[in-house]
Order: structure tokens, then sequence, then C-alpha cells
């Protein structure tokens, strides 16, 4: 099998921060080669689960705006959450998954006003655990002391 | 910018400087400062004829910065806190156009001390205590300070009746929508929350640093030597600062102790003592919510000039990613308790 990209971003990474920053003088300099080492290191992190951490999004919030169809009154609304959420991305690409995702995100925020207006608690909270989820995609944070010590 | 560009801009501010002062000086050496993608700032040391050596600030405006800001602002702050409670670097020059130096900028004295990252739980070790107590009071002096001082002319504030809280969450909310290359349902929901649900009016307003927090000071020992980077100093709530500067983010390892110093309840304590201001919680609740959207909308800001181009230090790229994942899980984690 042939080296991944997660692989060689790591190894790349670990490069600069170990073999080239120390050669460079400039304080700034060297802070920003760090920060870029560091970073290629969390990119490398997140970009195995990147697709099928979408894919995942994109279902549950299909999901969700499907199970709130029967308390929306808008007909407009209505109409483009059955079209998006009928429809399927093309392919799985990173960029076409996400461009998606911020559609589905769009009309989830629109239902979660109404859902706030009517106050549904339920609804809301199940919107609440999806987002929880999605930012638990995302969470990066953790990776903040590693980030410290590579910089 | 190469060394041999920055060797450049060092030679022409020295022939600034020493047209400014009417005195010769020779160049030692000129460093830029990382981080703080508002402005560019360089540590400059000259010498002067007798050899003495004389260690400055100068701090560019950036053709693009993270949020405009104009140098005036600042400036006009430092102005305002020369040798006073609050420590800030000796101000010497401003120019507010490119006519000089191809960018507006200003000169300070270089204090002593050091600035720590913000992120670092461990920075002011072993001394968190005594710089803790600091910290707190100066921040009741900022809250304190006489807004007829003739300095603060130059600070925006709200106008007429407008309310402090109202202008600035519609201020960042502009910058959201401005520079915001997705959809936050998170952000979105703490936007809707902050204008439904308004804190009171506060009795009197105050000057506001703006960016109050750890990393924002320099300490020596047990001393705040320099209260730093007030380019979003303006006229607002008491509570606006003390809400920035106990978020979560600043203490991202130990949310009981803010900014990595004190308590938070011996925190309060200090600030409203010396400030003489009572402390309502349901309304630092709201400053502490609206600084999670302000924090993001500065943080989203970040990536837009990253991934525009227009600027690609990678401080702005670690903006969007790190801090703006923090503040957003502070607005999940109060969103959601206010649900249940």
């Amino acid at each position: 099998m042939k080296p991944d990209i997660n692989t060689a971003l790591i190894f790349s990474a670990q490069e600069i921060t170990t073999r080239f920053l120390p050669l460079i003088k400039e304080e700034y300099d060297q802070s920003r080669l760090g920060s870029w080492g560091g970073l290629m290191l969390i990119a490398s992190l997140q970009l195995d689960s990147a697709a099928d951490n979408l894919y995942k999004e994109n279902n549950q919030m299909s999901l969700w705006l499907q199970s709130k169809l029967y308390n929306i009154n808008d007909e407009n609304l209505k109409r483009k959450i059955q079209d998006v959420t009928s429809k399927k991305p093309e392919d799985i690409k990173i960029s076409t998954l996400d461009k998606y995702n911020q559609t589905l995100r769009a009309l989830f925020v629109e239902v979660q006003i109404i859902m706030e207006d009517l106050e549904e608690v339920s609804s809301l909270k199940e919107s609440w655990v999806i987002l929880r989820e999605m930012h638990g995609h995302r969470k990066i944070s953790p990776l903040l002391t590693l980030l410290q010590n590579k910089s | 910018m190469t060394l041999i560009e920055e060797e450049k801009l060092g030679l022409e501010f020295l022939t600034y400087y020493s047209e400014l002062t009417n005195k010769k000086y020779t160049l030692k050496e000129i460093n830029r400062v990382f981080g703080g993608a508002s402005k560019e700032t360089y540590k400059v040391k000259l010498f002067d004829i007798d050899k003495e050596e004389v260690k400055l600030i100068y701090r560019r405006s950036q053709e693009s910065s993270l949020i405009e800001t104009d140098q005036l602002t600042e400036y006009s702050a430092y102005l305002a806190f020369q040798d006073s409670s609050v420590p800030v670097p000796k101000t010497i020059a401003i120019e507010e156009t490119p006519d000089k130096l191809g960018a507006p900028f200003i000169i300070m004295e270089e204090l002593e001390g050091l600035a720590a990252s913000p992120f670092d739980s461990s920075a002011y070790a072993p001394f968190e205590e005594a710089l803790g107590k600091k910290f707190w009071k100066i921040l009741a002096d900022i809250t304190l300070k006489d807004l007829s001082d003739p300095a603060l002319t130059n600070i925006d504030g709200p106008k007429d009746n407008e309310k402090p809280w109202k202008r600035e969450l519609d201020h960042w909310v502009k910058v959201i929508n401005s520079d915001s290359m997705g959809v936050e349902p998170i952000l979105e929901a703490a936007i809707r929350h902050l204008y439904k649900k308004p804190p009171q009016d506060s009795s009197r307003k105050c000057l506001v640093h703006g960016d109050y927090r750890n990393g924002n000071f320099l300490t020596e020992g047990e001393e705040i030597t320099g209260i730093l980077d007030w380019e979003m100093a303006h006229i607002g709530d008491p509570l606006e600062d003390l809400a920035w500067a106990l978020s979560p983010i600043w203490s991202w390892e130990d949310y009981s102790k803010p900014a990595y110093l004190i308590d938070r309840e011996e925190a309060l304590k200090i600030r409203s003592y010396s400030s003489q201001i009572e402390i309502n919680e349901e309304d630092l609740s709201w400053w502490e919510l609206f600084s999670c959207v302000k924090g993001l909308a500065i943080w989203i800001s970040a990536g837009h000039e990253f991934i525009s181009g227009d600027n690609t230090d990678p401080i702005n790229l670690f903006s969007a990613w790190i801090p703006g994942d923090i503040h957003t899980e502070i607005i999940l984690n109060t969103l959601e308790k206010e649900l249940n």
C-alpha cells in the first residue's frame, strides 16, 4: 500500500518543526513556520474523517428537516426542504458534500427559528443534539496543546 | 516580508525618527513581533550618538487587517492613560496617512515585560495571585476613566440614545454577515438569543478596552508593566470588557480561573469593589454570550482574510480554526443549558 496523504502531512509537519524550525534565527519567521507546522498537523488529523463527517451531518440534518415538515406552514419552505432532502450530492468529493451541507444548514436555521417561535422544545432539543454532534466533528480545540508544543 | 525588505523598513524608519527628534541615530535592529494580525508590529532598536540604546515599538497598519481599526483609536487610548494607574507605553508619534512611510503607523517606547500566549495555562506561574489582583483592579481603573478627558475625543461610542449593547451587537453581526463563508447554525442561534433577551441599559457608560484579556498585557515577575492592543477601544457598557476577560476561551483548561489568574468569584469582587459598580448576573451572562459572538466575528473575519488571499499569515488560519472552535463550543454549552 502506498503512503497516504495523512501520513505524508504528518511527516512534513514533523520535519518542519523539528528539522527546519531550529535553523531559523528570526523570531517572527520561526513562530510563523512553527504555526504552519502545527496547522498542517491539525489538517492531517482532520483529513481522513472529513468526508464521512459531512456525509453523516447531511443525513442527520435531512432526517430532522423531514421530520418537521408537519409543523411548517410556509409552503415554499416545505417544498424547498422536500426538494433538497430528496436529492443527494452528485459525488462524494468533500467540496460537493460541503456545498450540500451548507444548503442544509441554511434550511436547518430557518426551521429552528420556526420551532423557537412555536416553542417546540422537544424539536429544539433534537436540533441541539445534532448541532452538538456536528460541532464534535469539527472540534479541534483539544489539539491546542499539541499545537502549542509544536510552535 | 524578506529580511532585505525589513532592513529597508528599518532604515526608512530611522530617517523618519531622526527627523522627528532632530537627533542622529543608527539602526541596531528591527524585528517583527509574531501575532496580532491587525497590525504589523516591530521592535526597533536604535543607538543615539552616545551609543545609548533606544527601544521603540513601531506599529503599522496592514493593507489587509483582521478587523478594520484605525491607529488613532489606539493612540488616543494610550494618550489618555499616560502616567496613570493603567500602565501603557509612552506615546511618541502617530501618522494617520501612508505619506511618510507607506502606511499609517504609531510609535511608542518599548516597555519592559513579556506578553504570554492566552492559551498557555501556566504563563503566569508562580505569580497568578498577585498578577490576578492587579489585572482585575486595572480593569476597574479603565472603567472609571473620566470620559471627558480630551484624549478620548476620537474614541467612538453610542450616539444620542443608542444603546451600547445594540451598537456592539449590530456592529459584530455586520462583520459576520460581510465575512462569513458559510452558515453557522450555532452562531445564528446565539445572535437570535441576544436580540431577543437584551440586557438592561447600564446607568453609566465607560471606556471599553475592547480586547482586555490575558495575552494583551506585559508582565515582569508579579508586575503588570503594560496594557496593550487598544485598537478596538470604544465607549460602551461597563460589563463588556469584564465579560470578554472572563470568557472561558482565555482559560480553556481551567474555567474557574479566568485569564489563568485568580478565581472568578475573587475577580468579580475586585472588579466590583474597585469600580463601585454592582454586577447584575443576568446582564453579565448576556455580555458573556455576546463575547462569543464578537469573538466569532473576529475569527470569521480572520478566516476570510486568509481564504481571500489578502493576508495568508498563519495566525489568521489559526484564529479561524481554534478560537473559532472554542467560542462555538461555549455558545453550544450556554444555549443547551438554557433549553434544559
